[in-house]
Formats: C-alpha cells, structure tokens, sequence
C-alpha cells in the first residue's frame, strides 16, 4: 500500500476538502487542498500538551493557539507522513477540524520541514540508540559545571528509568520532535547514560518499525518515496465524494504542489500574529504557502535522499574526551628503595 | 513599515528550529540555525558568567559595522521560545524603536 504522505499529496493536487481517518495511525483534515490539522496516535494531542502544561485553549492568545496548531501538526506530520496504510482510508468530504481555520499548510511544506527535522536530529546526534529506551542521566556530569536549559532540566528531573523519549513528551506536555531533539542533543554533551552495546558484533540499525507501541519512539523517514503503488488501493470514500477526488496519487512525491498561493492562514485579526511581524518589514509569510513554491525547486531532491546511516557516522568528537584513570608518576625519591640507595652511596662518601 | 531601517525579519521557534515567517532581502530562513545557535550560545555563555549561574535572556542587541541585530524570545506554551530577529541598517536603523516596537507586538502575544 501507497505511504500516507503520498495520498496526501494527491489530496492536496485535487484540492480535497474533507477529513480522512487513516487507521491505527491518525486523521489528516484538508481545506482545499491545504492541510488544516493532523492527528497522529504516535504523538501527544493539542490538548494533551496544554493540559499538562497548566494551560487550557480557551486561555491562549491568538499567536499561541497558532504556534501550538503548527507545533502539533508537525509533530503528528513526523509520524504520520512516512507510515504506510495500514488499511483502506476513509474519506469525509467536508469535515473540519475545530482548530482547522487556525492554519493552512502545504503538503509540500510540511514534508520539506518534516526532512529539514530529520536531517537535524541526524546532525545533533547521529545514533537512534537513545531514542525508544528510559532516558538515563549520567552518574556523574561531563564536566565539574554544566549547563542546562530548561527543557533539558525537565528532562532531567522527570527521567525515572521507566520513560523513553515519547513518554517524557507526553508527561511534559511537550511536542515529541523537540523532547527527542533535546535527549540527542544532551546525549552529545555527555549528560545521558547510552545503553550498553551489545556483545559482539553490532547488529545493522533497525528499521523503522511500524507498530504504534515503537512509533513514537523514532522520527520516521518522511523522504521515502513509493513504488508500485496501486491507485485503488489508497483510498476508500465515505460519502458523497467521487473517488475521482483521490486518485492521481502516485509518483507525485517530487511534484510539490504549489499552485495554491496567497496567505490566508493569517488574516489581520485583532491580535498580533507571528506573521505580522514580517508584513511590518514589508516581507511575506514563509510558512506554509511561500514556502511550498521554494519546495517545488528543492523540495525534490530533500525528499528523495535515502535515510541518513545513523550510528555510522562519527560521534561528535566526544568519545575521547576521558582518558584511562589517572596514575600519579611516582617521585623515585619516595621509594624506599631508591631512598635507602642514596643513603648507602652518601654514607660511603664520608 | 513600522520598524525604520528593518532590513529583514524572521520568526523561529527556537527549540524545533521551524520558520514561522521571513522577510526581507537576505535568505533568513536558511540563516535560522545560525541565528537559533548563537541565541543558546549566549544564553548558555551569561548563565555560565552571571553570579546566579542563570539568564533570562529579554532581548539580545548585537550591533556590527554595518548594522544592528535584534533578537527577541518569546515564551509559548509549549517548545518555544518563539524567537522574533530584526536586522537593522546601520544609518537609518533606530535601535530604541525597533526595540519598542518588537515588544509592543510581542507583548501582545503572550496571555
């Protein structure tokens, strides 16, 4: 069966409206075309996050609800984009999702900044090791003082052993992307305790599993590209839609559409808006609609590079960092030996 | 324009290092992680020299040869902080306004 990330695709090309609940993954809304809101079971929900966080929708500003729309829909966009289906999708035109008018995003974009993730994560630490096992701090600090910021402190005082990355999102109210991030990046200062290495030979790193216990355990590869796809097989409708509206979905990975311009994600409304900032200086909104026109160039050849060979890359230049325990060079003076020597040859001397 | 002398603008979150929006004449989604690395750099480098061992940073000023650097972390509900940068030209960029400014639009963001 065809990858999620490709139906979505031909969803955006026909310019879909309606929701599509991909089982055992999640639910993708879309107005136009555009992605208005995902729900990954691989990630914690908008809500989930808030509550965990003291806060609650209804108490955010507008910039808020909009930073916390596009940090859930990325974060679910993570997970979902690369899975396969699981089974035959089911499409309701013209269902929305209650924070669908908040943002629209472009297919195409978010499977570009879904790649820019992945290869960040690649860079920050180049192991998927820590990422499915209980976050371990490090008996002992790198160094005698260390620096913390604050989702590393959290981290730190919320690792029981027990919680692997995924759990720590959902305990911190925290997307997975950025608890994932920081455990990478706090295992490259050293702050973590990595897992012991297998005896013998090291098994050829794991491909991405499926399952959703071991989901939201890993960011998945979103530039994969599908072949033999069948175009019936990849979506059932519910409803009133012609099928017509969801086929045409396959090889369109590296064709991004970007034929929907214009930036109504943000309408002036009464509070400030991230985006006005950039209409202030005379700019234009990058994300999501400008930002589809540069993926139609470079989104291509971002998608369609293969998986980054983690665990063979080198380590950031910190596994030499300790050397062997530390032996004092013994002063020969000290050695009763020696000592007893220089006294026999001074006492001839007299 | 409301900012004088802004040259460009860039809105990023600063933990998942997605562009919220750009603008101007350089390439600023493409110097985001620069800007995002010289944000933590400092942060970490003022807790490490301040008699608390800690910093909140509220705006980080850097003013180069050719212009003023703005930058401004705004804290979300989550992930975050939502960092604002402001460049300014050297002439007629004016620092205090510019500053004003971006806290006066950021001020209206967070509850």
């Amino acid at each position: 069966m065809a990858a999620i990330q490709t139906l979505l695709t031909g969803l955006a090309r026909e310019r879909a409206s309606g929701s599509i609940s991909l089982a055992g993954t999640g639910k993708a809304y879309l107005d136009g075309g555009r992605v208005t809101f995902l729900e990954s079971d691989g990630t914690p929900s908008l809500e989930d996050m808030l509550t965990a966080r003291g806060r609650t929708i209804d108490g955010l500003t507008r910039a808020e609800l909009q930073f916390c729309v596009v940090g859930t829909v990325l974060d679910a966009a993570g997970f979902l984009l690369s899975a396969e289906l699981s089974a035959r999708p089911r499409f309701r035109p013209g269902e929305r999702h209650p924070y669908g008018e908040v943002w629209a995003f472009e297919v195409a974009w978010l499977i570009r900044e879904c790649a820019r993730r992945r290869s960040e994560l690649a860079q920050t630490w180049p192991s998927t090791e820590l990422d499915g096992v209980p976050v371990t701090p490090a008996h002992r600090p790198p160094g005698q003082r260390v620096t913390v910021g604050e989702l590393e402190w959290e981290i730190l005082i919320h690792a029981d052993g027990v919680a692997t990355p995924a759990d720590l999102a959902v305990r911190l109210g925290q997307p997975v992307y950025t608890v994932l991030l920081t455990v990478r990046r706090m295992a490259a200062l050293g702050l973590l305790t990595r897992p012991e290495p297998a005896s013998g030979p090291q098994p050829p790193p794991e491909e991405p599993h499926r399952s959703k216990k071991t989901a939201a355990s890993r960011m998945p590869d979103v530039a994969e590209t599908v072949d033999g796809a069948d175009v019936s097989d990849v979506a059932e409708v519910v409803g009133e839609a012609d099928i017509s509206d969801v086929v045409e979905m396959v090889d369109v990975v590296e064709v991004a559409d970007a034929s929907a311009a214009g930036a109504t994600a943000l309408a002036g409304l009464g509070e400030e808006a991230p985006a006005d900032l950039a209409s202030r200086t005379g700019g234009r909104e990058t994300a999501p609609s400008e930002a589809a026109a540069r993926a139609d160039a470079g989104g291509a050849a971002t998608a369609g590079r293969g998986r980054p060979p983690y665990g063979e890359l080198p380590r950031r230049g910190r596994s030499a960092r300790r050397e062997g325990p530390h032996v004092p060079r013994a002063n020969p003076m000290r050695d009763p030996e020696v000592l007893a020597a220089v006294k026999q040859g001074l006492e001839r001397l007299r | 324009m409301d900012i004088p002398g802004a040259l460009d603008a860039l809105v990023v979150d600063h933990l998942s290092g997605t562009v919220f929006a750009a603008s101007g004449a350089a390439d600023l989604e493409g110097s985001a992680p620069a800007l995002r690395e010289s944000l933590r750099a400092t942060m970490d480098a003022l807790a490490q020299s301040s008699p608390t061992g800690a910093a909140r940073v509220e705006d980080l000023i850097v003013v180069t040869d050719v212009g003023y650097h703005l930058m401004r972390p705004v804290e979300m509900p989550f992930a975050g902080p939502l960092v604002f940068y402001v460049r300014l030209d050297l002439a007629q960029g004016d620092l205090t306004r510019a500053r004003d400014s971006l806290r006066e639009i950021t001020g209206r963001m967070s509850g």
